[in-house]
């Protein structure tokens, strides 16, 4: 699964959580505010030099194709939707109520350009941190931000569980086409999700037999975890 | 010291696990616990560190003392720290991502200090034999290094007592060796040490006790006497080629897993897989499945090449590792007719079931079962559209000796019409081959 954290022995990974959580922050922020497409190139420069010192290029590359999609959806609609700006590039007669006429612009092209490359540098910020960051770590720094660390822990349990689920999807799914199932429509798929939800449900029960077991919940707050 | 006397429990759905079992296990000793599915095993596991009854609930009867505490009145979270337990799966119990992380969840919990916690996992992780896994993750582990993992992240916080259920059910035979290697060392160094085991030939050299439960009693507590006798084997003379492999390779992604592989299976054959963990037996069961291609070479299956997994379905049987990943329907009569009502094949739903001695379930649902019928059902939805090769991934995990020996006669009837192909570490269930072949490196090193 190379979009989830993995343990990696770079400058980078080795900065202290919370430096990392600012930098990332940093430039989310400034992405934000900034409208200048200077600047936001320079920022979304400023992430690539991470993505490259951190080592988490095929990572991040996935993120990035998912920015592609969101950022070709966002110019498209930006275009039809904004309709001020002087220099028209194409502009016509529709019959539909409301859109009566459509009008794409010069200006507003650009515009949702700056847009789609602000979010861009949104994801990057975002994927450079959840792949640099392990979920503990990321716990105590929730934790240091006064969040409950029960709900911390269980939401990071719960990114644990993601790649096992994929995997017994996958498992599942050879196992019925090796019984000729052919897996098409909700009855079809019916084959591997129903296994695949009383699998996930007996393995928490385990977790938490076992977590139990372990300890959890000896603190009488919620101090440790 | 563990006391039992006359210890009785029935789950809250109304399932007795144990009738009446008194035993004593003094400090230090270690002890193998035995027994069928269903016979209690686990749950006597669970009433030591007070799981029964807290966490499951039910009706608990008679007296338990670990250590002079009755887990039964304390909190499991007070009874961690006396009894540490290695439940069956490594993977299911990981909260973590990384070793380091996941030995430090117990001492968490516990409160420890920073100091305090870098000391403990320092000494475990050298007490374990594990210091160069310290900074891996947890994905990357062999199964006998997570089951390693497992045992050292609940040793961390000092238990007197470690409670292991089937540790050894999907370790090869040197992970499974090393393992035991292990515990021994452990048991010497003070540790009381009970095991619940299928394997038991692998145990009986280091325990010098054997308890073993029938139906929640106990029907014998002394030395070892390990396994029973293996089936007859099946003396059928060789028939027609249905599976041939012509120079297969094989490989994920970068991975190489099998290099140049060549084999012809018969009717009539058993063939076993041999081989450590991740040396491609599952792997070469899949090709002749057809769920996997390739890279280069030919699979021929019944005078197809490289047939897809639609082609193969009912002809080529597959029983998957894990019973519960087959079952999904609503009764068991239903799980057993998918696979008829997907390829069209003719099939007697009732004589199979009568077969596989589960005909009075067929109106119940399938995960319910213990886990020796539902190994059944998945064997019998396979086995109803009666095809010519059946292979089997590590069929008896979870399986006492006399449901082996019944699944072992089984395939010696079946291999009188067809193939088997088997994957296992188990050296009772391998003794019913024809044929064993190891797996060495990508290649057939025969044997």
């Amino acid at each position: 699964m190379e979009f989830f954290y993995k343990r990696k022995d770079t400058r980078f990974h080795r900065l202290n959580p919370l430096a990392k959580f600012l930098i990332c922050a940093a430039i989310i922020v400034l992405a934000l505010i900034l409208a200048d497409p200077i600047y936001l190139l320079l920022l979304f420069l400023a992430t690539t030099l991470i993505v490259f010192e951190a080592q988490i290029a095929t990572g991040w590359s996935f993120y990035m194709k998912v920015a592609v999609w969101i950022g070709v959806f966002l110019i498209l609609l930006n275009l039809i939707l904004s309709q001020s700006g002087e220099t028209v590039l194409f502009q016509a007669k529709l019959n539909i109520p409301v859109f009566d006429t459509i009008r794409i612009t010069f200006e507003s092209f650009l515009f949702s350009l700056v847009m789609a490359l602000r979010m861009a540098v949104v994801i990057s910020a975002f994927a450079v941190l959840s792949l640099t960051v392990s979920p503990e770590e990321m716990m105590r720094l929730m934790a240091g931000f006064k969040i409950p660390v029960k709900s911390v822990f269980l939401t990071s349990l719960a990114t644990r569980f993601v790649p096992s689920l994929l995997d017994d999807a996958e498992t599942l799914a050879e196992v019925q086409k090796s019984r000729g199932a052919k897996l098409k429509g909700i009855r079809g798929k019916g084959a591997v999700i129903i296994p695949l939800l009383s699998n996930s449900l007996e393995r928490s029960v385990t977790v938490a037999e076992a977590m139990e077991a372990r300890g959890f919940g000896s603190l009488g707050g919620q101090k440790g975890g | 010291m563990i006391e039992a006397r006359d210890l009785r429990f029935t789950y809250s759905d109304g399932r007795k696990a144990l009738d009446g079992v008194s035993f004593t296990i003094k400090n230090g000793e270690f002890v193998l616990v035995t027994g069928g599915s269903g016979s209690g095993k686990t749950t006597l596991a669970r009433c030591l560190n007070g799981l029964v009854p807290h966490f499951y609930g039910g009706e608990l009867k008679g007296s338990l003392f670990v250590d002079g505490k009755r887990p039964s009145e304390k909190p499991v979270k007070e009874m961690a720290k006396l009894v540490g337990m290695v439940f069956q799966d490594p993977e299911a119990m990981f909260v973590s991502e990384d070793v380091e992380g996941e030995i430090g969840f117990g001492p968490t919990c516990m409160g420890y200090t920073t100091g305090e916690l870098k000391k403990s996992t320092d000494a475990v992780v050298k007490r374990m034999g594990i210091e160069e896994l310290r900074k891996r993750s947890l994905h990357e582990l062999s199964g006998g290094e997570k089951q390693k993992v497992a045992i050292a992240s609940v040793l961390v916080t000092k238990p007197k007592i470690l409670v292991l259920d089937e540790p050894l059910s999907e370790l090869d035979h040197k992970s499974a060796d090393s393992l035991m290697e292990t515990l021994k060392r452990l048991n010497k160094s003070g540790i009381t040490i009970i095991i619940i085991e299928q394997r038991t030939e692998r145990v009986c050299g280091c325990a010098r006790r054997e308890i073993v439960l029938d139906k929640g009693k106990v029907k014998y507590d002394g030395v070892p006497k390990g396994g029973g006798r293996p089936a007859a084997k099946a003396i059928v003379k060789p028939g027609d080629v249905l599976v041939k492999l012509d120079d297969v390779s094989f490989s994920y992604g970068s991975n190489p897993v099998l290099t140049d592989f060549s084999g012809k299976f018969r009717e009539g054959e058993i063939v076993v897989l041999e081989g450590p963990n991740g040396c491609g037996k599952t792997t070469l069961l899949k090709l002749i499945m057809g769920l996997l291609k390739p890279d280069s070479g030919v699979v021929n299956v019944g005078g197809l090449e490289n047939p897809s997994v639609e082609k193969t379905a009912g002809n080529v049987g597959y029983v998957f590792q894990n019973p519960d990943n087959h079952l999904f329907a609503e009764s068991v009569g239903e799980e057993i007719k998918f696979i008829l009502d997907n390829t069209g094949r003719p099939g007697d739903v009732d004589g199979i079931l009568k077969k596989f001695k589960i005909l009075h379930y067929k109106k119940d649902y399938p995960r319910y079962l213990s886990g020796g019928e539902k190994q059944r059902v998945a064997l019998a939805s396979i086995m109803v559209a009666a095809p010519r090769v059946l292979l089997l991934d590590e069929p008896t995990r979870g399986m006492d000796h006399g449901l082996k020996r019944e699944l072992g006669e089984f395939l010696s009837d079946y291999a009188k019409r067809g193939l088997v192909v088997m994957a296992t570490h188990d050296d009772f269930m391998a003794s019913c081959a024809t044929r064993r072949v190891k797996i060495m490196g990508g290649r057939d090193i025969g044997v």
